[in-house]
């Protein structure tokens, strides 16, 4: 009997940070929550016949999207991008072909400067965003991933 | 725009021990009254819990968390509008205090029921 006493007081310890973790787990395992839409789009097929009519809806999305943060309708600055272009020509991992339009802070034919975190949701207009992509990927790109 | 640190979870009376981070919104209800709506749930709560959190939380805020729960919104100025009253009322009780919501006289308001967890499990 004597030796069951060690086994049971484990046992017991055990149970009780087996509660704890699970009383604690709740706050440590709280989703993520992060905006389910991120434009307007989604927005409103997302929450279709929540709201009255689309003036409602619209209401809705400006306290929406000051609540999650969202930034929409972005100015893209071209002195961002020519500055991101004539940083390329000045390294020297640049093929030689490109630098007579990078040089001038132009885009070399059949490229496009991508945005690598979109602006839309919330990515900077900043040449550390930006990336040269062959446009034909830069289409295929964004044909499956929309922010 | 009303502001807050305190907000409102979700209370189990029957689990007073268990910590939830289910925030808790105010929704009208079919009689005209207002009711306690879980926002990760979506389920009704009779009582809430006021807790502190790192960040303010603003009308916008707690509405972010009713479009996401699918909750129907017939009038955005006037949840606006409950929702700055909620604020304003949460603001008013204090932390730990277990609380239910009630209407009056078409104001909202809300009812301290325990002063904390284990006053409510006792009572």
């Amino acid at each position: 009997m004597q030796r069951r006493q060690p086994l049971v007081l484990i046992l017991c310890l055990l149970s009780v940070v087996a509660w704890e973790s699970v009383a604690y787990g709740d706050l440590l395992n709280a989703p993520n929550t992060g905006a389910a839409f991120k434009s307007w789009n989604q927005f409103q097929s997302g929450t279709a016949g929540q709201f009255a009519n689309r003036a409602e809806a619209a209401k809705a999305w400006g306290a929406y999207k000051q609540a999650n943060g969202i930034v929409t309708g972005t100015v893209r600055s071209s002195a961002a991008k020519r500055n991101f272009l004539k940083g390329l020509a000045d390294d020297p991992n640049t093929p030689s072909s490109m630098k007579q339009w990078l040089s001038k802070g132009k885009v070399p034919p059949g490229y496009d400067v991508d945005h690598i975190k979109p602006l839309s949701i919330g990515g900077a207009d900043a040449a550390s965003n930006m990336r040269l992509q062959l446009r034909e990927l830069h289409k295929t790109h964004h044909k499956f991933y929309r922010p | 725009m009303a502001e807050s640190k305190k907000v409102l979870v979700a209370f189990d009376p029957e689990k007073p021990d268990k910590q939830s981070s289910d925030f808790l919104v105010p929704i009208p209800t079919e009689d005209g009254g207002v009711a306690l709506l879980g926002s990760k749930s979506g389920k009704v709560a009779s009582y809430g819990l006021v807790v502190l959190t790192g960040k303010s939380v603003n009308e916008n805020d707690l509405f972010a968390k009713l479009v996401d729960t699918g909750q129907k919104v017939p009038s955005v100025d006037e949840c606006l509008t409950r929702l700055i009253a909620f604020i304003e009322q949460v603001k008013a009780v204090r932390i730990g205090n277990i609380v239910e919501i009630e209407t009056a006289n078409g104001e909202l308001k809300l009812n301290v029921a325990a002063k904390s967890p284990s006053g409510f499990s006792k009572a």
